[in-house]
């Protein structure tokens, strides 16, 4: 079989998105020697193509004015639907702006307030007074009471991940790209590192570090129709989640996003400047209009979508059905300016110009608020030495639904406070493994591969699989859920599991061949969709983006509280189990959109 | 960390070198429409022609524009030289990438080269045969158009006049403020106006009645 | 139905014992909306899974699957097949180290040049947590803004004759890189420190003019503005003064 190499490391952080790099800075400002994995180079990562902005209470521009940590968390923990840990949501909310700012410091180009008339996307006018001309910036995003969403121009994420791997470069640590973690390595009780493979050769190699950190994005493509980049396929949580020791937080709690664009499933936001029709042209969100500057949370938004949908509303095409977004009202001009990205999107992968053609639109998953269970902290509960953080993690600053612009900004926020703790765990800590451990995890994962190339377990077809996944999720454990859907789900995916594991290779499976690659990662991302539909299926109430048809309402007597799913090693079905949600300042409450 | 290509101990050779290669570029430019004016006092009639030439004469100015002259057009080929891939390998790795992606701004600068070359060679020609018959005379300029050197002059001038608005294009382009559309627009202008003196001019020699 | 479509494409395993550079072709029946991606995933799954690529957003902004798509570098997520005729042929991007098939390492490349030329911002102030930020003019975040749209894709890199001559010159979007940090106030680098990086033939004056960067550049940055101002500002550098004073 493929040389192993061992590469020994203080902290090593599996992810090179902005919450992997953050943390990675964090640690290695404190002394400590960071290594850093990543499916591909930094700057490939997902977190690049986030174009909308970072929600932070900075309080500059004039339709921010009196804005506050204090008002940012109460928009958070309503949108959540309180789903979330109100400890998390105050630590996040008043460390925000102080991230924010040391993005500045290196190298953000934040946009900033310019002094007199301000055009809104939604063609009105405000005036901004000298006092906050040269401040950042802030832009309105849904489910916000204040301006609070800080922006550069329309790239975002692309901006802070650039700014960060340029500090991650200047500080000599090491990257390792086109490289995958495939296992965790543990004695039981204390996480040592990983097992990784290297997408150039194929070959496998240890590393031992005395902190892991799991910061590999979120798990999008589980779903057929996702907004999400290609390889969120959730593996880091796979990671977890095989260990049979960690858990993984609320996995059933999947975001939509309301407005994309087929066949490609690209988000285009529009800044609520626009309108949504059904193939007759009727607006059926009354509410959903510009000009009472309102904007609904997005699962309120792609539910009423969703329904217009199934009430055969939609506009039939080869993608499925869909509905129109217009912002034809908004002009040429207006539209270049303000919506740059958006037109762009429109040209360049539908071939629409939005000034003069309407928009066909549909929801599709975006975003998962669960992830690896872990404290405030950011420890994962269950294994000593294993963090994680951003999408991955469920550190649940976002319960049931999360504000967008919120998850930019958890990715620093958390990758601080993370990275702070994973320096003090690591630098009160000695790294003891026995070799023979190390052997027996790499013994593993190559005796996997040797199966799948001799032919050995059966001749399935990996990408058939993933796809039938793909399709049961986005049907069943959809925008509207319900029990039977979700049964049929479980049962189905249940079998999928096992076929999973009767994988044969049509290719060679030699060297980086990607069927390989597919072929490791297909069982774990089956029990990854088990976790969102058996989760969906036991949470008999509708909270934020979790909504059953059979149980429309929210229920804060039996489930204001938090999933936990295991795996224990050799099982057939997660093992669900529940804990308290933290409430602090907030008691649960009516969730209306502020307004 | 590599060490970055440098020509010689100077770290500022290559700031040199491109700052040689534009200015004798755009001298020789001035000089070939000092030049063509010259030429064109002909299209009054000979007198003209004759009555410029015994001027620059009497003040050496014939004498220090060909002197001055040649000096630039040695600097030039010296500065420039360096971008003339050195080997057969390079040159061929420069058409290549040119012709895959079908890319103009590439194609202008190999047939930078290739014009550069041929000018050397004609211009030297041209100026040998010019000297070798001092002291400069409309009729004996119109005797060498009407009899074997018209066809030359026409391929000389094309090649010159082309290679003269590519350089100032390409110059342009490399350091001025505006986008390519409206350089190119500019320099077609000058050059498409500077063509038509040189062409009168050379039609006026080959219908200079004096000497037929 | 859609058109017949035919894909030569440049395969070869460089990590594999025993495997030559060919060309292979596949047939494909267009469907509507089909880009470079949809085509490519849909050849790996049904017909050849050994195939290698590089995809990650599938919206023009990582930067990861520049190809040189019928002769051309592009962004093969950005390019639709509807754009194109019957026959088309994939190869990898030329420079950059193959990885296997139409997989290249633009990372590596970009990571190497950065740190060549010290590509992010250089600061000695330190962060002071609840301070307000510093003010900036947005138009200068928004110049800032125009050089960092660059997702270092490397279609510049691969249609630049310059480059193919002389692998060490970084290229236009090495140049504009450190462009971006020239106009940024908060960079505290001098001009002289500046002309270190960029002063050579591997920097500004290395580069020809070709402007196959500008003309193939899928997120249409002004590389030949950004290059003039560089080349400006190094010349002054050059001749200048010995000074170390900023701007
Ligand atoms: C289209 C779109 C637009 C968005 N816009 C916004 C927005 O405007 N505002 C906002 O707040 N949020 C937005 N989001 C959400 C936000 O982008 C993400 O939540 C966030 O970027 C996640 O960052 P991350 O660092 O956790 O993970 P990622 O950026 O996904 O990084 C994951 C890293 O892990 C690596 N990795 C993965 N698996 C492995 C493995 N097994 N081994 C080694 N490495 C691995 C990857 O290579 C990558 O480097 C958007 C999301 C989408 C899909
Ligand atoms: C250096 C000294 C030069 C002198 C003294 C000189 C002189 C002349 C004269 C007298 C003529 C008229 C025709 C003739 O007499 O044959 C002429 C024509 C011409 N010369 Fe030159 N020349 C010089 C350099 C050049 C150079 C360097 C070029 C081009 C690169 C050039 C290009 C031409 C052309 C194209 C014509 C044709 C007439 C025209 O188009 O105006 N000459 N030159
Ligand atoms: C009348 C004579 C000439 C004129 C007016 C002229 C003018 C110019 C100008 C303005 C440039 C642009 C400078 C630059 O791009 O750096 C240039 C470039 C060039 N010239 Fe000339 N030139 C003349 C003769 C020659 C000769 C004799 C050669 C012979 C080798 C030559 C070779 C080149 C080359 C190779 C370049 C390209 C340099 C580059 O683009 O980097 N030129 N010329
Ligand atoms: S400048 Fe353009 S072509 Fe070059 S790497 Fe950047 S985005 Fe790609
Ligand atoms: S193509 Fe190359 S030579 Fe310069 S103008 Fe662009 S970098
Ligand atoms: S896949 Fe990201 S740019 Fe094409």
């Amino acid at each position: 079989m493929s040389p192993s190499r061992t590469h020994i490391t203080d902290v090593l952080v599996l992810g090179a998105g902005l919450a992997g790099e953050r943390t990675a800075i964090e640690a290695a400002a404190r002394g400590l020697e960071v290594v850093i994995l990543s499916l591909v180079p930094p700057r490939r990562s997902h977190s690049t193509v986030a174009q909308g902005g970072l929600q932070a209470a900075l309080g500059n521009s004039v339709m921010s004015h009196g804005d506050s940590p204090d008002i940012h968390f109460a928009d958070t923990v309503r949108g959540a639907d309180w789903g979330c840990d109100q400890h998390v949501v105050r630590l996040f909310v008043n460390t925000a702006p102080a991230a924010v700012r040391q993005m500045a410091r290196w190298g953000v180009p934040w946009s900033r307030i310019t002094a007199g008339e301000r055009r809104l996307p939604d063609l009105s006018v405000v005036e901004e007074p000298e006092a906050g001309a040269g401040l950042i910036n802030a832009r309105k995003f849904g489910g916000t009471t204040k301006w609070r969403t800080c922006y550069a121009a329309d790239g975002t994420g692309h901006a802070l991940q650039y700014a960060l791997d340029g500090m991650v470069l200047s500080m000599g640590i090491t990257v390792h790209d086109r490289t995958e973690a495939i296992a965790l390595i543990h004695d039981g009780k204390k996480c040592l590192g990983a097992v990784a493979r290297c997408l150039r050769t194929g070959d496998f190699r240890a590393y031992l570090a005395k902190a892991t950190v799991i910061a590999t994005g979120g798990c999008g493509r589980l779903y057929s129709l996702s907004t999400n980049s290609v390889i969120n396929e959730g593996t880091g949580l796979s990671l977890a989640l095989d260990t049979g020791l960690t858990c993984l937080g609320n996995m059933e709690a999947v975001q939509f996003h309301p407005k994309t664009l087929p066949p490609t499933w690209i988000p285009v936001s529009e800044g609520g400047g626009g309108y949504l029709l059904d193939r007759n042209l009727d607006y059926f969100m009354p509410y959903y209009q510009p000009k009472n500057n309102e904007q609904p949370y997005r699962d309120v938004t792609a539910r009423r979508m969703q329904e217009r949908i199934r009430a055969g509303l939609g506009v039939e095409s080869p993608h499925g059905p869909h509905l129109w977004l217009d912002v034809r009202h908004l002009g040429a001009d207006h539209i270049e300016r303000h919506l740059r990205s958006l037109a762009a999107f429109c040209r360049d992968f539908a071939g629409i110009d939005p000034a003069r053609e309407l928009i066909p639109v549909r929801p599709v998953q975006h975003y998962i608020m669960g992830g690896v269970r872990t404290n405030i902290d950011g420890a994962a509960y269950g294994l000593k030495g294993l963090f994680a953080v951003g999408e991955a993690a469920c550190w649940d600053l976002h319960g049931f639904n999360r504000l967008g612009g919120n998850s930019l900004a958890e990715t620093i926020v958390a990758g601080t406070v993370v990275g702070k703790k994973v320096a003090e765990f690591a630098l009160g800590e000695a790294l003891h493994y026995s070799s023979a451990l190390v052997a027996e995890h790499l013994a593993a994962q190559e005796d996997r591969v040797r199966r799948l190339i001799a032919g050995n377990n059966g001749g399935e077809n990996v990408y058939a699989l993933k796809k039938q996944m793909g399709r049961i999720l986005t049907e069943h454990v959809g925008i509207f859920r319900n029990g039977s859907g979700l049964k049929t789900a479980v049962a189905a995916l249940g079998e999928l599991h096992q076929r999973a594991r009767r994988v044969g290779l049509v290719s060679s499976g030699r060297g980086a061949v990607p069927e390989l690659g597919a072929a490791l990662r297909l069982p774990g991302m089956v029990r990854l969709a088990l976790c969102i539909a058996c989760g969906a299926l036991a949470r008999t109430e509708s909270r934020g983006s979790h909504f059953r048809e059979d149980h429309p309402n929210r229920d804060d007597v039996n489930w204001l509280c938090r999933t936990l799913a295991y795996w224990p090693p050799g099982a057939e079905m997660p093992e669900l189990k529940y804990e308290p949600v933290q409430i602090t300042e907030l008691n649960p409450g009516k969730r209306a959109t502020p307004a | 960390m590599e060490k970055p290509e440098v020509l010689g101990r100077n770290p500022k050779v290559n700031l040199y070198l491109e700052a040689a290669g534009m200015v004798s570029g755009l001298l020789l430019v001035a000089f070939l429409w000092v030049h063509a004016f010259l030429v064109a006092t002909v299209i009054p009639g000979a007198a003209t022609f004759d009555g410029m030439a015994r001027f620059l004469e009497k003040y050496y100015l014939s004498y220090a524009g060909i002197g001055l002259g040649l000096l630039i057009g040695l600097v030039h080929v010296a500065g420039v030289a360096r971008r003339i891939p050195a080997s057969y390998r390079e040159q061929r790795a420069v058409w290549r990438v040119a012709g895959r992606m079908r890319h103009t701004d590439t194609y202008i600068w190999a047939f930078q080269v290739v014009t550069g070359l041929v000018i050397l060679v004609a211009a030297a020609i041209h100026i040998w045969v010019v000297l070798a018959d001092w002291p400069l005379q409309a009729a004996k300029s119109a005797l060498r158009v009407q009899t074997d050197y018209l066809a030359f002059y026409l391929i000389l001038l094309l090649v010159a006049e082309y290679h003269a608005a590519a350089g100032i294009y390409r110059q342009l382009v490399k350091w001025a403020r505006f986008r390519r559309r409206s350089l190119a627009f500019a320099v077609g202008t000058a050059t498409a106006f500077i063509l038509s003196v040189n062409l009168a001019a050379l039609w006026a020699l080959f219908h200079l009645g004096a000497v037929r | 139905m859609g058109r017949r479509l035919t894909f030569d494409i440049f395969r070869y395993h460089p990590f594999a014992a025993g495997t030559e550079p060919r060309t292979q072709t596949f047939h494909l029946r267009e469907t509507p909306g089909m880009n470079i991606y949809a085509a490519l995933t849909r050849i790996r799954e049904e017909q050849d899974p050994s195939l290698m690529f590089d995809f990650v957003c599938r919206m023009a902004l990582c930067g990861s699957c520049g190809m040189v798509i019928n002769g051309r570098p592009r962004l093969a997520c950005k390019t639709f097949t509807s754009h194109l005729p019957d026959r088309i042929t994939l190869f990898p991007l030329p420079v950059f180290q193959l990885v296997g098939d139409l997989s290249v390492d633009t990372g590596e490349w970009f990571r190497h040049v950065s740190l060549k030329t010290g590509a992010w911002l250089h600061t000695s102030r330190a962060f002071e947590s609840g301070v307000p930020e510093e003010r900036m003019d947005n138009e200068t975040a928004l110049k800032i803004y125009e050089a960092e749209r660059c997702i270092e894709c490397g279609c510049c890199i691969a249609a630049c004759a310059k480059v193919h001559i002389q692998r060490t010159f970084i290229g236009a979007a090495g140049i504009n890189r450190l462009a971006r940090f020239m106009l940024d106030p908060r960079d505290e680098r001098s001009q002289a420190q500046y002309f270190e990086v960029l002063g050579s033939g591997d920097g500004i004056f290395g580069c020809m003019g070709l402007m196959g960067c500008e003309d193939n550049c899928p997120k249409d940055l002004p590389l030949q503005l950004q290059l003039a101002y560089v080349r400006r500002k190094m010349a002054a550098a050059g001749f200048g003064p010995r000074g170390n004073r900023r701007q």
